[in-house]
This record gives C-alpha cells, structure tokens and sequence, in this order.
C-alpha cells in the first residue's frame, strides 16, 4: 500500500530515523526493559545476540549487505516497470490494462512462498547451485577467477531477481496508471496533433510529467523493499540484517528486534536521501507543479475485472465448504485451502474495521475544521504513513502472537494512510467552488458537506478500507509464514506456505497454491478499491 | 532520451545476461570430482579433541588424522601401526634384611647355571642394597615362584601392600611423612591412584610401619584418612610392557615418530581427568621410561593382561607440540591448534564453518574431504539435490524416505554403546534365572527399534564389542512369548484372574528403573512394562535422578531391574562386572556370584597372550548369558547418507555392515597391501643369557 500522493513530508530521512529509534525504544520499555537499556540501543551497544555482540557489531556487515539488496532489486525493478509499460503501451490493444492487473497480481504475491518456489526450482528442478545457501569451497588450484566471479554474481542475482519481483509488479501499476492519465490529457493529444513520434512523447514528454509521483512511489517501495527483503534473506539464507530479523522475530528476541527496527530506520534514510539526490537531479523545481485532470471515470474492463475477481473469490470460499468434486487434483488442492482463507479474512476485516474507524475519527473531522495550533505540525501522520509499518507487524508479531491486539495494532498502524487520504480529499472538496456556490445559495455549510464532501469520503473511505484489507491479507499470510514453522496443523495461508517450505525441492505446488489464492483475493479487494475510487486519485 | 532508453532496457537485459552467465559459472563450480568428498554436518564444527571425541564423526576424523600404537584391524585383531612390536615380562623384586644376604642370593641364582634360568624364563638378576630385582622374560607364573623357593633360604622379607586414602591431594602429605618418618625406609614403591589414594609397598618390620603412618594420619582428622593393609606377598611381581615403535612413521610435518612421542602422551592423558577409553588399563601403569628412541618401557604394578588394550585406538601426538601446547581439562587447546598428527589424512584447512582434510601418504581414493558445518536439515537436503554435497548424517525418521533416492546409499558405524536392562539377581522375584529368561523371551526387541528408533537399530546380546577377534557372534533373542510362558510356569508363576502371575506369597511384580528427565528411555521402560505384562508381569516404572540411580540404588543393590546404558570398551577384562568381589564396591550391579565366572574372570586378566583370549572370552561369555544378569536391548548406531557414487562400484544401497569414513577415502586395495602379514605379533622372548653365560 504506497503512501498518498504529496503526503511525502519534508525531511523524511531524519524523521525515519526519529519513528525508528521511538518505535524501538518503545518496544524495550513495553517489554520492561530499563532505561539504561534504551540509552544502549541508541548508541548500539544494547547486546543483541546470544554470544554477547552488540547492536553495532551485528549490524555492521548486515545492514550493508541489505542496504545493497534493496537498491539492485529496486534499480532492476525500475528499470524493467519502465520498460515493460514502454512496451505495452505501444503496443495498446488492451494491453497495459492486463499488464497492470499482472502487476498487482505480482505485488500482492507474498514473497515467502515465491523466494522458496524459486529456491526449489532452482535447485530442487535444474540443480543449480544457491551461494547463500550453500557455499562452495573450491580445492586449493581448482578454482579460476571466472568461476569465483560467477559465484558471486550468482549469489546476488537470485536474490535480486527474487526481491525485484513484487517491487516491479507494484511499479509497474503504478507507472501504467500514470502513464494513461497522461497519455490522454491535452498535452498528449496536441503533441500527436503536432505529429511528433510516440517514442518522443513517450520519454519527452509522458515522463517527465509523472516522474515526481513514479519518484515518491519509488521512494516508498525502497521502504516496503527494506521490510520485504527479511523474506528473502531468510529464504536464501542471506547474512544480512533481514536474516537477522527474522531469527528475532521467531524467537521473540525484544532486544534483537528493536535493534532491528533502529537499524531499519537507518537503512531506510540512507535509501531516501539516495532518493533524495535523485529527485533534485531529475526534477527541475516548475515541474513538480504541472497538474493533471482527475478520472472521471471507470474503464468498464476495470469493473468487469474487479466483479469477475470477486465471483471467483467467492466461488471459491464456497466451494471449499460445499461438497463440489474436482477432476484436477490442483484445483482439489487449492479447495483445501478455502478454510484457511475464511481464517484469515477474520483476522483482516477485524485490522480493517479499526483502520477505517480511527481514519475516520481522525480525517473527517480534520475535513472540516482545521485546528490552529501555537505549535508548527508535526506531519506526523504523514511520516507514519511513510514509515514501513510491515516491519513493526514483524516485530511486533511474536510478542502478540494469537492475542486480539495483534489485528488492533495492525489495524492502528495502518490507519494513516486513509485518514491522510479522507482529510485532504475532505479539505479539498470543503474548499471547493461547489461548496461555496452551495453556501451563497442559502444551504447551511453543513448540508453542504453533506451533498458534496461526504459521499467523495463514503467513497475514499470504503476504497481505502479494501486497500487496507489487500495489504493486510498479504502482510498477514507473510507473517505467518515466516513465523510458523509448519510442524503444527496448516491454520491460515501463513501456516500452509510454512508446511510447504520443506518440500519445496521436489514440489512447488503446495508452496504456490496458498500464494496464488491470497493473491487473487488481494487483488480483487485492491480492484473493488479501485472501482470505488478510481485510481489514480489525483496527482 | 537516449540514457534513459539505456538505463530503461539496458538494466533489464544487462541483469538477464549476467544472471544466465554467472549460473553457468557456478554451475561449472560444482562439477564434482570423483576424487573430492564433500560432507555436511549437522551441528557445530567437529572439536576435534584426540582423546575426548564429542561424536562420532570426531572419532572417525581423529581416526583419519591419528595413528595409535595400536588400533583395530577390519578383521577385528590387534593391528600394529606406530609400534612395530610389543614384548612381555617381567620383573620380581624382594627384600632381605641385610644386604650381604641380598648378595648371597644373587649369587647363589647365578650360579644355578643357564638350564635352570632356561626353566625358570630367568633373564637377568641384580643386587641393589637389599634389594635383589630379577627379570623375567616369559609371563608365566611357574618361574617366579620357582626362584622364590630357591633363596627361600636366605630369608626375604614378605612385603605389605598398604593403601591410603584422603579427602585431599595425597602427594604432600605422603612426601612430608616420607621425609620425617622413622620406618620411611620400609617404603620400596608408591603408587598414586588419582590425586587423593596412593599405594606403598612396604618390606621390612611393617607392624611398626602401620603403626607409624597411622598415627600420622590419624593426626589429620579433616583428612578423613583411610590406611588400609591391603595383602601381603612374598615378592613384588610387576609385568613389563616393552614397545617397539615402527621404523618410517612420520608426523604430517616430516619429524619422525620416537617413543618419546608415545610417552609424553602417556603422561598428558594420565595428567588429565579425561576418561578416554580404557584408562584404567593405563592406570596399571606403575612407571613409565625410554628406552631408546624407538623403545619404551611400561611397568605395571600388578600382572594385568588387558594393560595393552589401553594403547589401542590412544591417538599418539608429537612430545614437541604437547609441550608447546599442554592441554588443560577441558582440552581447549585442541579447538584452537590442530595438533600434527601421524595419520592418513592431514588437516589442510579448518575455521568455525568449514573442515578440509588431505591425504598424506599414497592409498588414498580421496584427494579432499570436506565439511562443512551448521546446516539445517533442508540446506542439507539441497546440497544433495544440486550435487554439492556426497555425504551427510540424517535423522532415524528421515531414513525410510531417504532409501527411496536412488542415488543415495545408508551406511551405519560401528556400535559403541548399547543400552540393556540389568535384572538384580539377588532381587526375590528376579533371583530366579527362568524369570529372567522368560522376561528376556518375552521382549520384543525389534518391536521397540521399530517405534523408538524408527526400525533402525541393531541387537548385540554378547558381552564384548562386537566385531572384535574374541566376541562371539549371536542371533539375536526372538520373541517367544510361548516359552516364556512356560519358564514362568516352571518357576512356579500361574496368572490369576487378573492376569498377575503369582506363586505363593509373592507376585511377579518389579519395579522398573529409569534415568529421570529421559523421555525416550521412559517411552522405552513403558513399553517394556506392556510387553512382559503378556507373561504376567507387573511392572511399576519409576524415574530416578542419575546420581541417585547409581549410588542410591546399583551400587546397594537396592533395585529390581534397571535401564542403563553401558559403552563397550575394547578389553577382554570383565572383572569388575561380574565379579564376585565387585558386588560390594564394585560395578557388579547385578549381584552376580558365581565361582567358576570368577576364575573366569580372573584368568583373563592375567592373560597376556591376545590370541588365547578368545577360548576364555567365550567360556566366559557362554557362563555369563546362562544367568541371563542383563537383558541386552539394542546398540546406538550412527547412520551416514553417502552418495552412491562416491562408494565403491557395486555396494549396496542399505549395508547395515559397519563402516567408517576409512571406508569411503582410503584405497581398500591399498590398504589391503598396508596390512602387515602378522596382525598380532605374539610376545617374543627375549634370550638374555645369565652373568659369566657366554652365547654360544
């Protein structure tokens, strides 16, 4: 789930750190840790190992190994986004609809279960040998420099590849719907009507009027990436600070995971300031203010797509219940895993009524009245918006394990996103000339917001309840996966893909099923959510 | 809009080729060679300590790396391999009161002329003072006493062995006594057993002696001392083991291997509180000297014929090393130094994740042999699936699956422990030996191997390891609940209506010991109670701390029937198990009391000749059984999955036949050849003529 558009707050690296170094300081004082302890963890020498190694020592090496991760998978996701909706796009014919709705179906594919297919793919089908997982220790004068290079670039390409994957798909929708609302705005249509090549248009001219949001969308799936990559490292048994992480998260290791959530903060600033340097090397100051119109409507596809997703969906919840008997055995597979589905549903509707609930208490009135304080904002909203929430759900994970406030923390955590959403849609349209035209027209400011402001919120507050419902399913089955180690009776998608890990090397099927049902069912929230609201909002 | 062309496809198909290029790389990497073995282990890297090894695989690495004197062979017998040989004999000392009475007997035996010293296995005669040592070449007891008779007449003095014990180190107090004592004269030899118990001989007025030395210690009350007067003899007899050390051997670094080597090893193990296998075969050790480079001199301090099985499998390392390096009790210098060994293999790399070893020497079907450690049971599985690994040590559960890889064979290592149960045959209701056999028929070993070990165990019901020259091979004991039935009958049982079987006045109800705190031998002792409940037994389990297990209960006898596990040791000595003696203070936990196992016993531990052990071994074995003491379960066995390739062509996928990682990189036709022609070399005499006897 990317942050708002223009929610980016100023000086977002240092408030990264800020949430961070809180979030963790937090944890160790919820935890009963002392004081003292807190002063450790910000000066890295809380122990955070068993042997006695402090937070600086372990994280040294690792937070390098994952910062340089994260930006490869990004850089190759980027580019390959880019490419695919260049592509597409000059293809048309349907295309770069398909090829968005692939996207989301790949970004909503939970990484667990694609980083160990690929690991028993690889080497369970091809036999082809994982460096991370296995090193090799050639023979004294066995070994040349080709083959020590090729081992090496193995032992990052996999990774990369594997952590690229949901990056590209997400940026990929993300480019295609910015790209199509650009692509038939009046600067195209003149541009064409000037008889200019489409590859001129293309990289001339559709680009640089949507690289400031692709750039915040980058910035923030860098974020996302951080908090993606434990996955893979702990699948391919990768020395970084992910690996690490996920071993804290397992053992519930307090001191272990908030040394984790500070050097996260860390990783993540670094990766904005990068970002940083990039938007002002690519973006002159006029740009960022070009403006572009708002969909005014729903492509029919998109409808047809969004209720053809939910009819599948709910064919295939009722049919793991009814006594409907499947040829292919796959299918039969997957039919077993509708419980678990229905499972974790619960957990999501529970997450999502708490977001929605506290966005709304916090964004509606926000809409109307804004509150004028003798302090400057803080932008906090905004900054926990930004903030990779999917770490702190890691985190937090162990020490919550089973008890209802796991769903209400996550629920909570992800409520900033909407409440930033409905309070600036609410401002927007309060501050609208139909409003005031309403006003002058003898109806009472509050009828007014009734006509014109509510029913824009009805709907940014349902399209982001099922948006929070997509991320939550998918961050949920992750967590699960990696926590569970499938020795217990499959209770949800999490449980199902952990059992699977272990018989990966010689079927992937098992590992996929559960990935590919929570991503449909992902898919067809974030759809319904965009048939709702039409994305993009605005820009 | 170029560069952004570039970047936009170029990063995509840059990435695309450079993955496909370097897959190939690592692919190419793998290619494994015949000649290269690549292991994975489960665990922490191997410690690698000589004499303590923490697994099995530290044994068969140690093996690899490590000569002993002596090891066994693949038939089973002693095989020499830094010692080129070993003799035999033995020394007689006694004591007169006068030393020209000491002289005269010299005398009188060297005049006796070279017939005489022939019969009598004489090799050589010395007056010190009044102390006339005479050498034996032969281990027989006819001699010795023949000389004994003939300077009778001069009138030795009978020596005192006299024991003492104390709370605390024993050393000082025996040297202050010796330096201040009025009858210190009258100590001839002491001998430290551990750090608080010495022995003396004492020959002269030993009344008077006692009386010192008691007083002495009775002196030191917080001592708690003991001095006990343990026997009288005429004489002090004392084998001497003399080793030859093989010409050629060489250390990994070139120096070649001296006795001095074996000796300073000796004296580093006795130093430390490790207990390697057979140490008290070297604890009969009374003193230790060169005599050459390539000779030593073990002098024990009473005859005992197994000493030399204390030499077997000892790993020998460079006295030059042991010095640089002295080991302390926890043997850590052995985790950060690799000592130089003399064996096959040389340890060419070792770190915390990784352990390379090279062959030293020629006969080597390995050029490399690899571990690498800390992998979970899936980065294993993986290993083997992409060809990087040849060799790991799965799970009992994990074998059946395992069997069904084609190219994967089981191999299993030699046992070196079992598990049994020990009946307490002083115990009413077990006293009976048909009870104890019934019960023993009554036990479904396989039954137990296949739900607690997942059907891969082995049964061993003979007392000796298996696989040596003097263990007997038995088929196991089936299940036989029929004839259980009827020995229980035939003692007298008869089931009720309940299903108890009783006899008048007493019920065949136990109680059944188990080590608390071990889920899987309390699995096992439940099991047990089920299975002989079908013959009428009742049988109560009861979880008992360790400690409290061996002291509160074995040792005092006060226990029906126990589960223990016991190592099997590479000796043909069982004294202290079944001997008599040995109920009391000793090990014989099950009370058994029988004289003709007792000559046995005590035949066999004076028996210095390896080749007629077995005979006694066998009887002894035989008697042993017929009382049915323990009910022998099952061994512990190591299973190692290998890749079939990298075996011999034609073996086998299951061989449950032991095997060690000498099987898997040594040259077997190599070896074959490396066998000397004479595994055992039978003590040779050595013909030294008497004083004034020319050689002819």
């Amino acid at each position: 789930m990317l942050p708002p558009p223009h929610s980016r707050p100023a000086w977002l690296p240092l408030r990264l750190l800020i949430v961070s170094a809180a979030l963790a300081v937090a944890l160790l004082a919820w935890q009963g840790r002392p004081p003292a302890e807190w002063g450790r963890l910000l000066t890295g020498l809380l122990v955070v190992s068993a042997d006695g190694n402090t937070l600086a020592t372990v994280m040294g090496e690792r937070m390098g190994f994952t910062f340089a991760l994260v930006e490869m998978s990004m850089l190759l996701a980027v580019a390959l986004a880019f490419a695919v909706a260049f592509v597409v796009m000059r293809m048309g014919c349907g295309l770069p609809l398909a090829a968005g709705l692939l996207g989301r179906f790949l970004a909503a594919l939970p990484l667990s279960a694609v980083a160990w297919a690929l690991v028993g793919f690889t080497m369970g089908k091809h036999g082809w040998p994982i460096e991370s997982l296995l090193p090799h220790h050639p023979a004294p004068g066995r070994d040349t420099a080709e083959l020590a290079l090729g081992r090496t670039l193995w032992s990052w390409a996999l990774p990369v590849w594997i952590l690229a994957l949901p990056l590209f798909g997400e940026l990929l929708s993300e480019t295609l719907d910015r790209f199509g609302v650009v692509r038939h705005s009046p600067l195209v249509a003149g541009l064409r009507a000037r008889g200019l090549k489409s590859a001129v248009i293309h990289y001339r001219h559709v680009l640089p009027q949507v690289w400031p949001r692709l750039i915040d969308a980058i910035e923030s799936l860098g974020l996302l990436a951080l908090a993606l990559s434990v996955f893979v490292e702990e699948a391919l048994g990768i020395t970084g600070w992910g690996a690490f992480f996920a071993v804290a998260a397992r053992a519930g290791d307090v001191n272990a995971l908030a040394g984790c959530i500070y050097a996260a903060g860390f990783i993540g600033a670094v990766w904005c300031l990068l970002i940083d340097v990039a938007r002002r090397l690519t973006i002159a100051p006029e740009q960022e203010s070009i403006a572009v119109a708002l969909p005014k409507r729903r492509s029919r596809s998109s409808v047809a797509i969004a209720w053809l997703s939910t009819v599948i969906v709910a064919a295939f919840i009722a049919s793991g219940f009814g006594g409907i008997d499947f040829v292919a055995p796959v299918v039969a597979q997957a039919r077993a895993n509708a419980p678990f589905l229905v499972e974790d549903l619960k957990w999501v509707a529970y997450a999502s009524a708490v977001a929605v609930v506290l966005a709304m208490l916090r964004g509606v009135p926000a809409s109307v009245w804004r509150l004028a304080l003798p302090v400057p904002r803080l932008f906090l909203l905004e900054t926990l918006c930004w903030h990779p929430v999917l770490i702190v759900m890691l985190a937090l994970a162990a020490p919550l394990a089973g008890a209802p406030a796991g769903w209400f923390l996550l629920g909570a955590l992800l409520w900033c996103g909407v409440a930033v959403e409905v309070r600036s849609h609410g401002r927007e349209i309060y501050a609208s000339r139909m409003v005031e035209a309403s006003v002058v027209a003898g109806a009472s400011r509050m009828s007014a917001w009734r006509a014109h402001v509510l029913p824009v919120l009805v709907r940014v507050i349902v399209s982001g309840a099922l948006r929070v419902a997509a991320t939550v399913l998918v961050w949920h089955v992750l967590v699960e996966s990696l926590l569970r180690d499938g020795s217990s009776a499959p209770r949800s998608l999490g449980h199902a893909i952990a059992a699977a890990k272990d018989s990966t090397l010689t079927e992937q099927h098992s590992l996929l099923i559960p990935a590919v049902i929570t991503a449909i069912c992902a898919l067809c929230l974030r759809q319904l959510s965009r048939i709702i609201q039409p994305a993009p909002p605005h820009s | 809009m170029f560069l952004a062309r570039l970047f936009i496809f170029g990063v995509p198909l840059a990435a695309a080729g450079l993955t496909w290029w370097s897959v190939k790389q690592a692919r190419a990497s793998r290619v494994m060679h015949a000649d290269e073995v690549v292991a994975m282990l489960p665990g922490a890297p191997p410690a690698l300590h000589p004499f303590l090894p923490a697994t099995e695989l530290d044994r068969q690495l140690i093996d690899l790396t490590h000569e002993p004197l002596i090891r066994i062979g693949p038939d089973g017998k002693l095989k020499p391999v830094l010692a080129e040989r070993w003799d035999w004999s033995e020394t007689m000392a006694c004591w007169f009161v006068k030393d020209d009475l000491a002289a005269k007997a010299t005398e009188h035996l060297q005049k006796a002329g070279t017939e005489k010293w022939s019969e009598w296995g004489l090799a050589a005669v010395d007056a010190k003072g009044g102390e006339v040592v005479m050498r034996f070449a032969k281990m027989t007891s006819a001699g010795p006493d023949q000389v004994m008779r003939e300077i009778a007449s001069f009138d030795p003095l009978p020596a005192e062995i006299v024991r003492v014990e104390l709370r605390e180190a024993a050393r000082p107090y025996h040297e202050h006594f010796l330096a201040n004592a009025i009858e210190a004269a009258q100590v001839r030899r002491t001998w430290f057993d551990g750090d608080s118990a010495y022995e003396m001989i004492v020959a002269g007025d030993t009344a008077k002696f006692l009386q010192e030395i008691t007083n002495y210690y009775n002196a030191k009350t917080n001592l708690q001392p003991r001095v006990i007067a343990l026997d009288r003899i005429p004489a002090l007899r004392e084998p001497v083991l003399e080793i030859t050390m093989r010409e050629g051997m060489r250390w990994h670094d070139g120096t070649p291997v001296t006795a001095a080597d074996a000796v300073a090893t000796y004296q580093m193990v006795m130093a430390q509180p490790w207990p390697v296998p057979n140490r008290d075969a070297l604890r009969q050790v009374q003193s230790i000297d060169l005599v050459s480079a390539s000779k030593f001199r073990a002098t024990l301090r009473r005859r005992y014929g197994p000493a030399i099985c204390g030499w077997v499998n000892l790993p020998i390392l460079p006295a030059a090393w042991l010095k640089e390096n002295a080991p302390d009790a926890e043997g850590r210098v052995f985790t950060t130094a690799t000592p130089p060994g003399a064996g096959r293999f040389v340890i060419t790399h070792r770190n915390l994740s990784s352990l390379a070893l090279a062959p030293a020497s020629d006969g080597a079907r390995a050029r490399r042999l690899s571990f690498l450690s800390g992998a979970s049971p899936f980065k294993t599985r993986l290993g083997f699936a992409t060809g990087a690994v040849d060799m790991f040590w799965p799970g009992n559960q994990e074998i059946p699956a395992l069997l069904k890889d084609t190219g994967l064979a089981i191999r299993s290592t030699a046992p070196r422990s079992r598990l049994l149960v020990m009946w307490n045959t002083r115990a009413p209701v077990l006293e009976d030996a048909r009870v104890r056999e019934a019960l023993g028929l009554a036990t479904d070993r396989q039954a137990l191997i296949e739900v607690l070990l997942n059907g891969r165990g082995r049964v061993e019901d003979g007392l000796f390891q298996p696989a040596l020259w003097f263990a007997q091979k038995f088929s196991p004991t089936r299940l036989d609940l029929e004839a259980a039935q009827k020995l229980i009958t035939d003692a007298s049982f008869l089931r009720d209506v309940s299903g108890v079987a009783k006899r008048p006045g007493q019920a065949l109800a136990f109680e059944l010991l188990v080590t608390a705190g071990s889920a899987d031998r309390v699995r096992l002792a439940h099991l047990l109670a089920e299975q002989w409940k079908k013959i009428g037994a009742q049988v109560t389990v009861t979880e008992v701390p360790w400690n409290e297990l061996v002291d509160g209960h074995m040792a005092t006898h006060r226990f029906d029937a126990v589960i223990f596990g016991l190592d099997f040791e590479t000796s043909w000595d069982q004294f202290p198990f079944w001997h008599s003696s040995q109920v009391e203070n000793g090990l014989n936990f099950c009370g058994v009391s029988d004289r003709q196992i007792d000559l046995l016993l005590e035949e066999l531990r004076e028996e210095f000749e390896p080749e007629r052990v077995t005979a006694k071994a066998n009887e002894l074995e035989n008697k042993v059984r017929a009382l049915h003491p323990m009910l022998p379960l099952f061994t512990d066995m190591t299973q190692v999955a290998v890749r079939l390739s990298a075996l011999e062509k034609g073996e086998r996928k299951d061989d449950e036949r032991e095997w060690s990682l000498r099987d898997l990189v040594l040259d077997p036709a190599m070896e074959a050849r490396a066998k000397p022609k004479i595994d055992m070399i039978a003590p040779s005499i050595e013909t030294v003529l008497p004083v004034g006897v020319e050689k002819k």
